[in-house]
């Protein structure tokens, strides 16, 4: 006689409730991958904050004594350096590399000072801030801080956003090999390769200097190359596509909770480069007429878009540089 | 403090100092089940459950520190649930009455939350063949997570102890004790929900 014979025989009290009551429903496995996302990155800021409080008590509890110790060592230490960034998101992990030479794993809402180097891995990327300017490192990147309003690519690529709604813009300088680029108001990516730089614009315009004095202005939709002898090729790109998934992985949160549709309608078309647009005066007025609840931590852009829409009667559709909204029709 | 609560705290303290596996092990154990108790005090909406975990289980996230064991720590999480399933209904309209279950009711609750001392309640009798099922499903999901899901693997699925030792990453003899724990674990939560009538329901 096998096992499963002798347990059934033995315990058909409760094979026969559990059969009775059959089995348990499951959530939608879509649904528990993004509420595990959401959940994650609040876990992952609440151990944060906790390390810094903890830290903190620890630096109380030193006592009176090592306060004075700490004012003579301040007194003997270089200058402190100023906060330029902070950091908001991060996927993967990296390092920063000090000015006093210190390398440690950078954290969420970690502060960087003028001087830093921060350098993620082959599987990592993370966004900072720089005043009102979103600035994401892809992969196998690393850039120096040198001052609250300018860095310096050393590595790979980075995202630039002067922000949504911004009327005047903060001054962001980024210097690279070939010279220096300053955004208009606007977003878009830096690259480093082999054959030199390459920036593409996004949305507005930007401005690259080379270090002789020449001047180029990009716009929207524009790729320029700059080669490593100064010359430089300019081609059409797309706004939106593939390749600027990377951007959107690692995405600065925002906060719905409370706000209408159509601000988070825009913050998507913006994240995702495209034009938001309603399909009839129905359904921006559906839209209009929906305050969100919940929250959207850690979605890409795109899974944010189709997880807000999917709780409301309206559906959207992304076609020829547009986020089309529409509401079914009865 | 029993076995079980002691892992319970073990599982908190490890989540707050950051170790990856304890937030998974947390996320996998409570998620379903979590989601289970929204939904039918949703009117079966799965977005509207959705949502309540979700906000549930941030505010679980922020109040971790504050956790003590002196309830489960589903308990914990079904006691934020509660409160987050009236404030959904509150800010939606769209709910005229709120969906309130048997096991909602003051007394069995309280049988359900402690699973100690046994009380008289007699739902065999009152209740259809249905919402037994539903309270029997209740019940598997206040066990312990892997005792649910063994039972549940075994007598209502049809695995074999061996599949359900592989599956929970044990041998086969390890596979047989737990099943066995989970089976009288069950039958003793059945008598602290139905009192005298489990024996009745159990034997029906």
């Amino acid at each position: 006689m096998s096992n499963a014979v002798e347990m059934n025989s033995d315990h058909g009290d409760v094979d026969r409730l559990l059969r009775t009551a059959g089995p348990r429903p499951r959530p939608p496995a879509e649904m528990e991958d993004e509420v595990r996302a959401a959940i994650h990155a609040e876990w992952l800021r609440v151990v944060a904050a906790r390390r810094r409080r903890r830290f903190r008590q620890v630096a109380i509890a030193a006592g009176l004594g090592a306060v004075a110790l700490a004012v003579w060592l301040l007194n003997q230490a270089p200058p402190q350096t100023v906060v330029v960034a902070s950091i908001e998101r991060t996927i993967g992990g990296g390092t920063v590399h000090t000015a006093q030479s210190k390398v440690a794993p950078f954290t969420v809402q970690q502060e960087l000072h003028a001087g830093d180097i921060l350098s993620t891995g082959a599987a990592g990327s993370v966004s900072i801030r720089m005043q009102d300017v979103s600035v994401r490192l892809d992969r196998d990147s690393s850039v120096q801080l040198t001052s609250v309003e300018e860095l310096r690519i050393t590595s790979g690529a980075l995202y630039v956003d002067s922000g949504l709604g911004q009327d005047v813009p903060s001054l962001l300088l980024v210097r690279t090999p070939a010279g220096v680029v300053e955004h208009l108001g606007t977003q878009y990516e830096v690259r480093l390769l082999d054959s030199g730089t390459r920036i593409r614009v996004r949305e507005g315009r930007i401005q690259f200097s080379a270090p002789r004095g020449g001047r180029i202005v990009g716009e929207a939709g524009t790729q320029l190359t700059i080669l490593a002898d100064g010359e430089v090729h300019s081609e059409s790109v797309a706004r939106s596509g593939d390749d600027w998934a990377w951007v959107g992985r690692v995405v600065p949160s925002f906060a719905i909770d409370n706000r209408p549709l159509p601000e988070f309608l825009r913050w998507a078309g913006h994240e995702l480069g495209q034009e938001v647009v309603f399909a009839t005066p129905a359904s921006q007025a559906e839209a209009a007429s929906i305050r969100l609840r919940g929250s959207i931590e850690g979605l890409t852009p795109d899974a944010a878009l189709a997880a807000v829409l999917s709780t409301t009667r309206l559906s959207s559709t992304q076609k020829n540089g547009q986020i089309v909204i529409e509401l079914p029709t009865t | 403090m029993t076995d079980d609560a002691a892992q319970e705290q073990a599982l908190v303290r490890r989540m707050l100092a950051g170790e990856e596996r304890a937030f998974t092990a947390f996320f996998d154990g409570y998620f379903s089940r979590l989601y289970r108790f929204a939904l039918p005090r949703l009117n079966t909406d799965a977005q509207a459950a959705r949502e309540v975990v979700q906000a549930t289980l941030t505010k679980a996230m922020r109040r971790m520190a504050d956790y003590r064991g002196e309830a489960a720590l589903f308990t914990w999480l079904c006691q934020i649930c509660r409160r987050e399933v009236v404030d959904y209904l509150r800010a939606h309209k769209r709910y005229t009455e709120r969906v309130v279950l048997i096991e909602d009711s003051e007394e069995l609750r309280a049988a359900i939350d402690s699973i100690e001392a046994p009380e008289e309640f007699d739902v065999a009798r009152n209740y259809g063949r249905e919402e037994l099922g539903r309270m029997v499903r209740t019940v598997l999901d206040r066990l312990p997570a892997r005792y649910g899901d063994a039972l549940e693997w075994k007598y209502v699925e049809g695995r074999s102890v061996e599949e359900i030792g592989e599956l929970l990453g044990i041998g086969h003899t390890a596979a047989q004790s737990l099943l066995a724990r989970a089976r009288d674990a069950f039958r003793q939560a059945l008598e602290t929900v139905f009192g005298a009538a489990a024996r009745d329901i159990r034997e029906a």
